[in-house]
This record gives C-alpha cells, sequence and structure tokens, in this order.
C-alpha cells in the first residue's frame, strides 16, 4: 500500500486535528487574554485627550487632526508616529478599528453609518464638570479594558479632585471667561463648575443662565468682573475679535480688573488637565 | 408754492423723528434702559464707567444708527433715480455683498491692522467694481437683466466672502460670516465712526449734487441731454457717492439689506415722487428706521444677538414681493 | 438764429444710417422731416442735441458750431420733445413742466419767478393748465402729450425738434398739437418736427425733407416733396392723393408695383 494517500493514519488525522483545535483555541483565548481593543481610533478632540491617558501608544491608531492643535488640545507631539483623522467614515473605515471613540456630540450621520457597519463605538458625554471626567474615564477605562496604566490615571486624578477644598465664602469674587464676539458659558458648563470649584461666582449664576449667551460689552462692564479670560487673545490671524480687542470701553473694563489667561486646551475638553485650570485659577483668587 | 412748503414740513418731521429715535437709541442698552434704568446704572457702576459706555458704547452706537440707515436709504433713492427703477437697491444689486466681500479681505489678510484706512477704501473698492460691472452688463433700460446680474454677482461675493472666512487661520473667523451676511452694530467703537464718517459725509454730497439732474433724467437720457445734463457726470457722482456711502457702511455694519428698497417707496408719494426730494427725505427716513431697528434688536432679548439685516429682511421682504406684485399688476393694465 | 447740419455721418457698427446729411433750420418756419422707418430721421434729431455722436460733418448755430457753445446755452436754444414715452415716476403736470427750466435754474434754490411765468405761459399754450396739478398718471393720453409738449416750451428756446408729436394721439389732438406747433412757428420759433403723417405734413409744414436711406432726397415744399413719383420710391407705395388748394390729401393706398 502506498505511503501518501490512505496511508494518513488516524494518528496523523487525531495530530491535526489537535493543532488546529489548539491553534483556534489559541487564537480565541488570545481575544479574551488580550488588553483590550488594539486599534483605537479617536475621531474627537475631546475623547483624544483621554484616550492618550489611558492606551498604550501601540494600541492607538489615530486622532483627530486637532490633537496636535495647540489651541485645542495639550497633546503635542504625542500624535507623532499616528495618523491624524477628519473624522470621516471613510478615513476611520480605512484604519480597521476596533473601537472608535468619540463624543455624544458627534456627527451623526458618521456616527450611524460605522454603528452599522458594526464597528464599536463608544460615545462619552461632554464633561460639564470634573466628576463627570472621572467617569469618562471610567467608561473609556472599560471599553478599552482596565489594567494598571488606567488604574493608576483615574486614582491619581481622583485623589487630586477629592483633596481641593472649595473655599466657603459669602461674598465670592466674580469670574467671567470673555470668549471671542462676547461668548459666555452659563450655568452646568464646565468652565463654570470649575471656576466655582476655585472659589468664585461665575456669570452664570449672576446673570443666571445655562448654555451659551452673547453679552455686550455693556453688560460685561456692569456686572464688574474681579477676573476675567479673554479666551481669543492668543490668536495671531485678524479677525474681527481681534479687532474688538482694541474697543475703548473693553480697554477701560480692563483697567478695572484682573485678566489672566487660562491655555483653552486645559479646559476646551474636560480632562484631567483641566485640573492645571483649576490651579490657575485658585493662584489667582489667592492673589487678588 | 404749497408744494414746498409741505416738503419743508415733511423734512422737519422726520428731522425730528431722527432726533428723537438718537436720543432714544442713548437711552436704550443691556445695561440699563430708560431713566430709572440709566439712573441703576449710573449708581450700580460710578461715574466713570458710566462715561464710558455712554460715550464709547451708546454713542458711536446710535451715530452708526443713523449715518449707515441715511446711507442706505440715499444711496437706494439715487440709485432708483438714476436707474429709473423703483427696485433698484444696493442690496439687490449686489453692491453691498461687494463691499462686504472687499472689507473681508481687508480685515482677515491682516491689511487693516497695518493700514485701518484700507477697511473702508476696499469697501469701496468692492462696491465700485461691482456698479461697473452692473453697468457693463446690464446696460441701461432692462429691468430683469440688471436685477439678475445683481442676484449673481451677489451670490458670488457672498460665496468669495464665505471663501475668505474659511481660508482665515483664525478659528473665529468663519463664525463671523453672519455678521457680514446679516449686518450688526452692536459694540462698535468711535474709532468706527471716525473710519467710516468721513467717506459718508463726501458719499452724501456727491449724491446731492447729482439730485436735480436726477428730476430731469425722468424724462429719459436723450432728453435730459437736449437740457443741458452731462451723463458722464451724472453717473460718476451717482455711482461713487453710492460706493462711497455703502462701500463705508458695510466695512463697518456689514450687509444691511431692504432699507434702501423700501424707505425710498415710502417716501416717494410724499415728495411728489420728485427725484430730487425723495433724496433727503430718504436719507432722514432711513436713518430713522435703522435706529429703530436696532432698538427692537435691543428690546428683544435673545441669547444670541438679533442681527439687524434680519429685522429690516422680516419688513423689507414681505415689503419687495408686494413691490413687485404691484409692479407687475400696473404693467399689465 | 439758423441751425445748420452740414454733411452728418453716423455710422453704427460701420453701417452708414446717416450719409452726408445736411439740412438747415430757420427762425419761424415749421420743418417737416418725413420718411420711411429707419431712414435716420429719429438718429438725426438726437446727433442735433448732442445724444448722438456723428463721425463726420458740422453742426453750427448761426455759423458757430454747436460744441463751442457751453451746454447750458445750448439747452436754452435748442429744445427737444423725444418719441412717446413712459416716464417712470408719478410727477406732477406742473412739477414735470418745470423741468424744462433746468437750464435756467440755479442749484438747490426755488424756481425764479421768471420760471413759474413760462411755466405757466407753456401750459396755457397747450391748455393744460386746468389739469396743470394733477399726476401724470392719472392723465390721458392726450393730456399727456400736452404736458410733455408743454415742458419743452417752458424752455423758450428759440428752435425746437421735435420727434413724432402725434404719434399716438386721437384725432383731436393730432390737429391740436399741429396747431399749436404751426402757431409757436408764426411767433418766430423755429420747429424741426419729424412725422409719418403725410397730409398733417402737407397741411401744416413750411418746408419738408424727405429722407432715406440716411441722406436726403428731396427738399422743398410740400408740394414739391410729395410726388407721385417721390412716394412710389422712397415708401414703396402706391398713395391715393387728391389735391386741395394749398395742400394735398394723401392716402397710402396699396404697395407700389415692382417696376418703378
Amino acid at each position: 500500500m502506498p505511503v501518501n494517500g490512505k496511508r494518513l493514519s488516524t494518528f496523523s488525522r487525531v495530530i491535526s486535528a489537535w493543532c488546529i483545535g489548539l491553534f483556534f483555541l489559541g487564537y480565541a483565548t488570545n481575544i479574551f487574554a488580550s488588553e483590550g481593543p488594539q486599534r483605537i481610533v479617536s475621531i474627537n478632540v475631546c475623547t483624544d485627550q483621554l484616550v492618550a491617558l489611558l492606551a498604550e501608544k501601540d494600541r492607538i491608531v489615530s486622532l483627530s487632526h486637532l490633537a496636535n492643535d495647540p489651541y485645542s488640545s495639550w497633546l503635542g507631539t504625542f500624535v507623532d508616529g499616528l495618523v491624524l483623522n477628519h473624522g470621516t467614515a471613510e478615513e476611520v473605515i480605512a484604519l480597521s478599528p476596533d473601537l472608535v471613540v468619540t463624543t455624544s456630540f458627534g456627527f451623526r450621520p458618521t456616527i450611524s453609518i460605522l454603528k452599522k457597519l458594526g464597528y464599536p463605538v463608544l460615545e462619552l458625554p461632554i464633561a460639564k464638570n470634573l466628576d463627570d471626567v472621572s467617569t469618562n474615564l471610567v467608561l473609556l477605562a472599560s471599553a478599552i479594558g482596565d489594567n494598571e496604566k488606567t488604574q493608576a490615571v483615574i486614582g491619581q486624578f481622583n485623589r487630586e479632585v477629592s483633596s481641593q477644598t472649595v473655599p466657603l465664602n459669602s461674598q465670592l469674587p466674580l469670574f467671567v471667561s470673555y470668549e471671542a464676539n462676547g461668548w459666555t458659558m452659563g450655568e452646568n458648563s464646565l468652565a463654570n463648575n470649575v471656576a466655582q470649584m476655585a472659589g468664585f461666582e461665575t456669570i452664570g449664576s449672576r446673570l443666571d443662565f445655562s448654555g451659551g449667551l452673547k453679552v455686550d460689552l455693556e453688560k460685561l462692564l456692569t456686572i464688574k468682573p474681579d477676573l476675567i479670560e479673554l479666551g481669543y487673545q492668543w490668536s495671531v490671524a485678524p479677525a474681527l475679535v481681534s479687532q474688538n480687542l482694541w474697543h475703548p470701553a473693553l480697554q477701560e473694563l480692563l483697567k478695572r480688573t484682573t485678566l489672566i489667561n487660562i491655555p483653552d486646551a486645559l479646559w476646551l475638553c474636560g480632562s484631567p488637565k483641566t485640573l492645571d485650570a483649576l490651579h490657575i485659577l485658585q493662584q489667582a483668587r489667592e492673589a487678588l | 408754492m404749497d408744494n414746498i412748503k409741505n416738503y419743508f414740513f415733511l423734512l422737519s418731521a422726520l428731522g425730528l423723528l431722527a432726533v428723537l429715535l438718537f436720543i432714544a437709541s442713548l437711552m436704550i442698552g443691556s445695561a440699563g434702559t430708560g431713566f430709572s434704568g440709566m439712573r441703576v446704572m449710573f449708581d450700580q457702576v460710578g461715574p466713570e464707567v458710566f462715561s464710558v459706555i455712554m460715550k464709547e458704547i451708546r454713542l458711536p452706537r446710535a451715530i452708526l444708527g443713523f449715518t449707515v440707515g441715511a446711507s442706505l436709504g440715499v444711496a437706494g433713492a439715487a440709485l432708483q433715480g438714476y436707474l429709473r427703477n423703483p427696485l433698484a437697491e444696493p442690496g439687490v444689486i449686489g453692491v453691498s455683498t461687494a463691499a462686504a466681500l472687499g472689507a473681508v479681505i481687508a480685515i482677515y489678510t491682516g491689511l487693516s491692522v497695518v493700514m485701518p484706512l484700507a477697511l473702508p477704501l476696499m469697501a469701496i473698492g468692492g462696491s465700485l467694481i461691482v456698479i461697473f460691472l452692473l453697468q457693463t452688463i446690464a446696460g441701461s433700460g432692462n429691468v430683469a437683466t440688471l436685477i439678475l446680474a445683481g442676484v449673481a454677482i451677489s451670490s458670488l461675493c457672498g460665496a468669495l466672502t464665505s471663501l475668505a472666512l474659511n481660508l482665515s487661520e483664525n478659528p473665529f473667523a468663519s463664525l463671523e460670516i453672519v455678521f457680514w451676511l446679516l449686518g450688526s452694530i452692536t459694540d462698535r467703537s468711535m474709532s468706527h465712526v471716525w473710519l467710516s464718517t468721513p467717506f459718508i459725509v463726501i458719499g452724501w454730497l456727491f449724491l446731492a449734487a447729482s439730485s436735480r439732474s436726477l428730476d430731469v433724467l425722468s424724462l429719459g437720457e436723450e432728453t435730459a441731454v437736449s437740457l443741458g445734463v452731462n451723463l458722464s457726470r451724472i453717473r460718476i457722482l451717482v455711482i461713487s457717492g453710492t460706493a462711497l456711502c455703502i462701500g463705508a457702511c458695510t466695512a463697518i455694519a456689514g450687509v444691511i439689506g431692504f432699507v434702501g428698497l423700501i424707505v425710498p417707496h415710502l417716501m416717494r408719494p410724499l415728495v411728489g415722487h420728485q427725484p430730487s426730494r425723495l433724496l433727503p427725505a430718504s436719507a432722514l427716513a432711513g436713518g430713522s428706521l435703522l435706529l429703530c431697528a436696532d432698538i427692537i434688536v435691543r428690546l428683544i432679548n435673545f441669547d444670541t444677538e438679533l442681527k439687524l439685516g434680519v429685522v429690516t429682511a422680516l419688513i423689507g421682504g414681505p415689503f419687495f414681493l408686494i413691490l413687485i406684485l404691484r409692479l407687475k399688476v400696473s404693467h399689465k393694465t | 438764429m439758423k441751425l445748420e447740419a452740414l454733411n452728418i455721418t453716423v455710422e453704427f457698427q460701420s453701417r452708414k444710417v446717416i450719409n452726408d446729411l445736411s439740412l438747415s433750420l430757420g427762425k419761424g418756419e415749421l420743418v417737416g422731416l418725413i420718411g420711411p422707418n429707419g431712414a435716420g430721421k429719429t438718429t438725426l434729431l438726437k446727433a442735433i442735441i448732442g445724444a448722438q455722436k456723428y463721425v463726420h460733418g458740422e453742426l453750427t448755430l448761426d455759423g458757430i458750431p454747436l460744441q463751442d457753445l457751453s451746454q447750458v446755452e445750448r439747452a436754452k436754444t435748442l429744445s427737444y420733445l423725444p418719441q412717446a414715452q413712459s416716464i417712470e415716476w408719478q410727477l406732477q403736470a406742473r412739477a414735470l413742466v418745470m423741468l424744462g427750466r433746468f437750464p435756467y435754474q440755479q442749484a438747490f434754490s426755488p424756481p425764479s419767478p421768471d420760471c413759474e411765468y413760462a411755466v405757466d405761459q407753456a401750459l396755457a399754450t397747450v391748455n393744460a393748465t386746468p389739469f396743470a396739478f394733477r399726476s401724470l398718471h392719472t392723465l390721458s393720453g392726450g393730456e399727456r402729450a400736452l404736458v410733455l409738449l408743454a415742458r419743452t416750451l417752458a424752455v423758450e428756446a428759440p428752435l425746437i425738434l421735435v420727434d413724432e408729436p402725434i404719434a399716438e394721439l386721437d384725432l383731436y389732438h393730432q390737429i391740436n398739437v399741429m396747431q399749436i406747433l404751426k402757431d409757436k412757428a408764426t411767433e418766430g420759433v423755429g420747429v424741426l418736427a419729424v412725422l409719418h403723417d403725410l397730409t398733417m405734413a402737407a397741411q401744416f409744414m413750411d418746408r419738408l425733407i424727405l429722407i432715406n436711406d440716411g441722406s436726403v432726397f428731396a427738399e422743398g415744399s410740400p408740394k414739391e416733396v410729395l410726388t407721385k413719383k417721390n412716394l412710389e420710391e422712397v415708401y414703396k407705395i402706391s398713395p391715393h392723393q387728391k389735391d386741395l388748394s394749398n395742400n394735398s390729401i394723401i392716402f397710402p393706398w396699396k404697395k407700389a408695383t415692382k417696376d418703378v
């Protein structure tokens, strides 16, 4: 009888079956035993920063194109070696992600397509205060797989937050963050909450509004802020906003109030770095 | 002549209205409205800040409300007299949008930082180019051609303005399109007043110089020539006057439409339909109308600012439609 | 006061609309400018008042070239009434007539008593005084035509050029307007009128200039000009003509036969 052919003994067959079986078992257990998704794509600058903090760099495939924009994000050169995306479905699919992270205010059509095509999409809510930041960190950690690193980051953040003391005072100084063209954020926004933690009264509570409000110069002059932050003074390229900086009324206001600069990148998105913004405000309060 | 007496009475009444609205405008603001509101404001902020609010915020706003409104009114009246068409208006024929494009280029390329006069000058330049274009394309006569050309130019300039804003590196630039296309005089300063008023006043003078010839132009171009009207002189006066007024206004307040359409139409029956008399009446009425619209903008408390151009469009849009319908009917008879 | 056009040539896109044309207009005469459509009559009038450029030729007033006169002087000397046109603005009749005083008015001052008088006179001449204070658009076609004519008369110019003054008028107003022009000529004004109605031309005009293809075809008294032969050749019609004592009645009867 010939050797190759019918001579494939039962023993060989069993061995082959076992090998194949082991292979698949190994593959399967590999997934379960892995530390979660290995190809993480973030399409929003806020989630970029959280992903960068919690996930190992080699598990991150792509961050949004604003990740290295100094005015939106503090990541800076972290993005070297990473692909930067503009949040379109095509780009994301081309990267073969196993996890897509964005905020719940992300562009709905893109998110629907990705979900329909079966990609896991994590939508994190916008953080309105430091507790929300903590919640988001936890949510993200569980999606990417909790490990030492994530626990360390979350642990440190929580410790720092709980160690903050909110000064109790009947007369709180008034802080206003006066954004471009007169925009201010009201109650229940990250900026207001952080400022309140630092011991300030905020424009949201003074004028009793939530959401955004356009406050004209007259109004600003009458509420007499003790501390003011002009969000747009860093802008180099000229626009109407830069013209407004030279308005005599604003100049008059600046004579009567203290001006500080809080880089937008710190508190545009809720992240552990927002604590730096808190510290800046706390220092400013001491100085007042 | 009774006619002239009525006319001066009208001008005095309009002048009084403008003065009253000017004063009202000074008394309205987010910090304190009316006598009692302003007293509270005075107590709250102290005399120095009060004076800053009045001199640096409310005063320029009231002045601009009048000068911009008056310019829009008189330019509309002059264009209608010159083109012998009641539908002509700087907004409709694309002159304002072109001015906005010029202004946007001046600001967002940084030119106006280096040379502040670049702002009104480039806006005026934009207007001039469009008016010449229109003369070439639509020539004289055909209403439909003129308005279609104007619509095309207006759309093009609007698109180019948006493009220019998008190309700016400033992240807020593309949001500012709302200001340029809908107009606003909120938080303008006295420097805007100084920057625009000389051009506006010269524009008014040019248009005033053309006024009597506009009367004669009612008889048609050839008859006007036979009566000694210098057609090219009138063309230059009307075109430059309009460009100066509209350019300077748009440079600091954005595009505000329909005032130049509504005001002359309302005033025309009151001045015996004479183009020359229509100019001063439209100026005063236009100034009053815009002051009024700006007061409305401040009395309606929105979280986001209601733009001036929205108020004038809400009134003027339906008005324009009715006007077209009426003209269509009258041409049929 | 004599207006002379010498060897005028007007070109539109290298086509000679008026070709080496000469004519004159003197005081106290009512001259008719007749000819078929496209002969260049309206263009000629426009050239005389300065609204149409001519490539060759000369226009003089008592020997002085017209272009040497200031625009104001020219305006005070030559008054022009174009073909029936629409006026966009609903002006008061009297205000419209006052526009004729533009060459005499100072900027921004009210009309002088002379101007008021001239306007009143002009309105009276055309019998428009009853409706002088009405808006133009409320008037009938005939009344409007009279008001526009009054505007032309208000200039008090020694020479008047009118283009088809009776074109859209009813029979009464046709005669009315022609009579007014005739009376003006009798007063010493020189009137040059473009007409289509040959009977009217024959009846009222002192002299006729028949224009064809941009040049003068015939000139002289109505009898001399309105011959069957001229009419057949220029208008390409066979008229039915009835001669009366000092004028003729001419009806366009049928097209001229081919062999003319």
